[in-house]
């Protein structure tokens, strides 16, 4: 898979083998796994006397754009997966898009935080992981490897 | 005259608190990165790099940092917008 930024502003993605649309596809397994309502816990932030207001009149709004970002991730990837047949093709995402994939990519990292608390685990830590935690470490560091891309050249 | 005298230290109290300005504190959380923090208190409280990184560490360092303060619903205003960002945000009254 390769990931870099175009000349018109946005970003491409392009799968190169079948198994990178099953990597991008964890995105949006990753963003909803554990159960993270993002918004409500964003919201738990706040006092208690100024809690019942912000559930009632922010948390709502939060949660929409929080399940839009995943949204439009999810339609961009099944598109261009189903464009290209499973095989090699291009995910193009426009600079007015960023944001919300950056966005995505982050509530996917917080989904993989939540299931495996790696807190500080370095990549040295690998060895003792499991198949399974050691799929979650990396496609972590990859949606963060991402995001760097978009912060250094996009946003 | 001492129920009096304890009145009047209340009510004194009272206007002294409300007078406080309120602030907006970020939190570290171990999904963030700190490049998109700095960008994030650029973009939502206008400041520059440098002071937006200067904070950014600081809550890094120490767990939070009060990122702003004034008035309540700017504050409230400010929490909403890095919420969005996905910062955990909240507005808390000066102490």
């Amino acid at each position: 898979m390769k990931v870099a930024p175009i000349l018109a502003g946005g970003l491409k993605i392009e799968a190169e083998v079948p198994e990178d649309w099953d990597v991008l596809g964890c995105i949006m397994q990753d963003a909803v796994a554990g159960a993270v309502d993002l918004a409500q816990r964003l919201g738990s932030r706040m006092r208690k006397a100024d809690a019942d207001d912000w559930e009632t009149y922010v948390v709502p709004d939060l949660r929409t754009e929080f399940c839009a970002q995943v949204s439009l991730v999810e339609e961009a990837i099944n598109s261009a997966a189903s464009a290209s047949g499973g095989g090699p093709g291009v995910i193009s995402i426009p600079a007015a898009e960023v944001l919300s994939w950056f966005g995505a990519l982050n509530q996917a990292r917080l989904g993989l935080e939540e299931r495996y608390r790696f807190g500080d685990d370095g990549i040295a830590s690998l060895t003792g992981m499991n198949a399974t935690r050691r799929s979650g470490f990396l496609r972590g560091r990859f949606y963060a490897a991402v995001q760097e891309i978009m912060l250094t050249h996009l946003m | 005259m001492n129920a009096t005298g304890t009145e009047t230290a209340t009510r004194a109290e009272e206007e002294v608190l409300t007078d406080l300005p309120w602030t907006v504190v970020v939190l570290n959380d171990p999904v963030n990165l700190v490049d998109y923090v700095v960008w994030a208190l650029m973009k939502v409280l206008g400041y520059a790099k440098g002071r937006a990184t200067m904070l950014t560490l600081e809550a890094h360092e120490t767990g939070r940092c009060v990122v702003w303060s004034g008035e309540r619903e700017q504050a409230e205003f400010f929490a909403q917008q890095l919420q969005a960002l996905q910062l955990s945000a909240m507005i808390e009254k000066a102490k």
